[in-house]
């Protein structure tokens, strides 16, 4: 794969209106199922000055999953979160149509630092400190509220988020060729424990979770991968952060394998104020698992039915049965 | 003819010497695609050494619930995810109680061929309680 640096270079001279561009030590970051990463560095000659930035360029992958948005909605996310006072990559540029390049794209300050989930869980820099800055991120993403500016793109939910989600998650389930009983009893729990729709609804991340942020060197961290925000309720993004699931085994640090549970609320609560039902979480790590589980399913089937012959997509089909074991654990603990 | 069948032999051979040779040369993204090859590796020679008739007492078991006399486990299973999406089986009615048992025996059969150091370690604990 390669990336058309000259496109680049002739895109960004004319947004900026320098009088040079030159990009090199272009190559491909660890890339997800969705979209590509480019590490990209510009030189940028203005006015006789050559400023230097390090760049991140993302662009569609060849195949992406449905429900994520594309780029230009993601850059919008970005730069709606930037504006909000969010820690993420200061967005740059969108290229949406640029002569030379295939797929739309943009351009974000790159940041230094640990993205790797088990990495991250088993360093020295989980604790305290981070539950509570993590807190205080998400708080911050939560701030933005329906109307925000360049978010007209997002939909409000039908009937409630978590009804909307019962219903997305029987639609892929039909469109799997297997049964899967368990999954259908999580689903079904899921409905019958349905909270209302929240007073409030927030810009809600949807894959806040200890793997989508870089953590500084510092301790710092700047919160990634937009594609699946959406309007709903706070309690969503709290419950899948702290699901177990997503603790990449350090099952004693509830809040993402990384710190305490009350840090990283309080975190939250120094933000947003007291807002957090803590009796509504469980509800919404029980969907989390769910919703992992048919993510799952929906890669194993992108091997098993498209013939996507990818050993990832094959072996993340493999990770449903540790979820069932979840689920068939909630349901025993909070059915009664 | 074939010689002897000895496809599991091989694939386990095959496997410890990946993880005895290969991976320890390994870092990075090829690391990290050594471990997934002897992961599906494991999970291939577990497949290849059968079930341990755990099919077949799923079967008898939903064929129980459903009131059913299919042999066609998917058949089976296809009505059982059918009948837990109706709430026949939610809290409260009659055959609550044995769709969750059969649930547990599913995924422990699942777990099994694919992370049985996630199955033992559960037990594990489970008989230290």
């Amino acid at each position: 794969m390669t990336l058309e640096t000259a496109a680049v270079e002739r895109f960004v001279a004319e947004a900026w209106k320098a009088d040079a561009v030159t990009a090199s030590g272009a190559s491909m970051m660890s890339g997800g199922a969705i979209q590509e990463n480019w590490a990209l560095d510009l030189a940028v000659t203005r006015d006789g000055r050559t400023d230097h930035l390090e760049t991140v360029l993302r662009t569609d992958a060849p195949s992406s999953i449905p429900q994520s948005h594309g780029r230009a909605e993601e850059y919008a996310l970005f730069s709606a979160a930037h504006a909000a006072g969010v820690a993420v990559p200061k967005p740059l540029l969108l290229g949406r149509d640029v002569a030379g390049m295939d797929r739309p794209f943009f351009l974000m300050q790159r940041v230094a630092g640990q993205a790797d989930p088990r990495k991250i869980t088993r360093g020295d820099l989980t604790g305290a400190p981070l539950a509570r800055a993590l807190g205080a991120e998400l708080a911050r993403i939560h701030s933005i509220t329906p109307g925000a500016e360049g978010l007209g793109f997002l939909d409000l939910p039908d009937e409630s988020p978590a009804k909307d989600r019962v219903a997305e998650f029987r639609a892929a389930l039909d469109a799997s060729e297997r049964p899967q009983p368990v999954i259908e009893w999580g689903v079904r729990w899921l409905e019958l424990n349905a909270p209302p729709a929240p007073d409030a609804l927030v810009l809600c991340h949807n894959d806040f979770r200890t793997g989508n942020y870089i953590l500084g060197p510092d301790g710092t961290p700047a919160i990634l991968d937009w594609e699946f925000a959406g309007w709903g309720d706070r309690h969503a993004d709290l419950g899948w952060f702290c699901a177990k699931c997503w603790r990449f085994g350090q099952d004693d640090r509830e809040a993402g394998g990384i710190g305490p549970r009350a840090e990283f609320y309080a975190g939250y609560e120094d933000i947003a104020g007291p807002v957090i039902d803590r009796d509504a979480v469980p509800f919404w790590e029980m969907l989390a698992t769910v919703r992992w589980a048919v993510i799952a399913l929906r890669q194993g089937d992108r091997f098993l039915q498209d013939g996507e012959r990818s050993l990832e997509l094959a072996l993340t089909r493999h990770v449903v049965p540790t979820l069932e074991i979840d689920i068939l654990d909630q349901t025993g603990e909070l059915h009664a | 003819m074939r010689d002897a069948p000895f496809t599991a032999d091989l694939i386990a051979t095959a496997r410890a010497e990946l993880k005895a040779a290969i991976l320890p040369q390994l870092s990075g993204d090829a690391a990290y695609a050594g471990a997934m090859v002897a992961n599906a590796l494991g999970i291939a020679l577990r497949d290849l050494e059968g079930d341990d008739g755990a099919d077949a007492a799923e079967r008898a078991a939903l064929r129980a619930l459903l009131d059913c006399d299919t042999d066609d486990l998917a058949r089976l299973n296809a009505d059982f995810a059918d009948g837990l999406r109706q709430g026949r089986f939610d809290p409260g009615q009659d055959g609550h109680d044995a769709a969750r048992r059969i649930l547990w025996m599913q995924t422990r059969a699942r777990l099994a061929r694919v992370k049985p150091a996630v199955l033992a370690a559960r037990d594990e604990t489970s008989a230290e309680r």
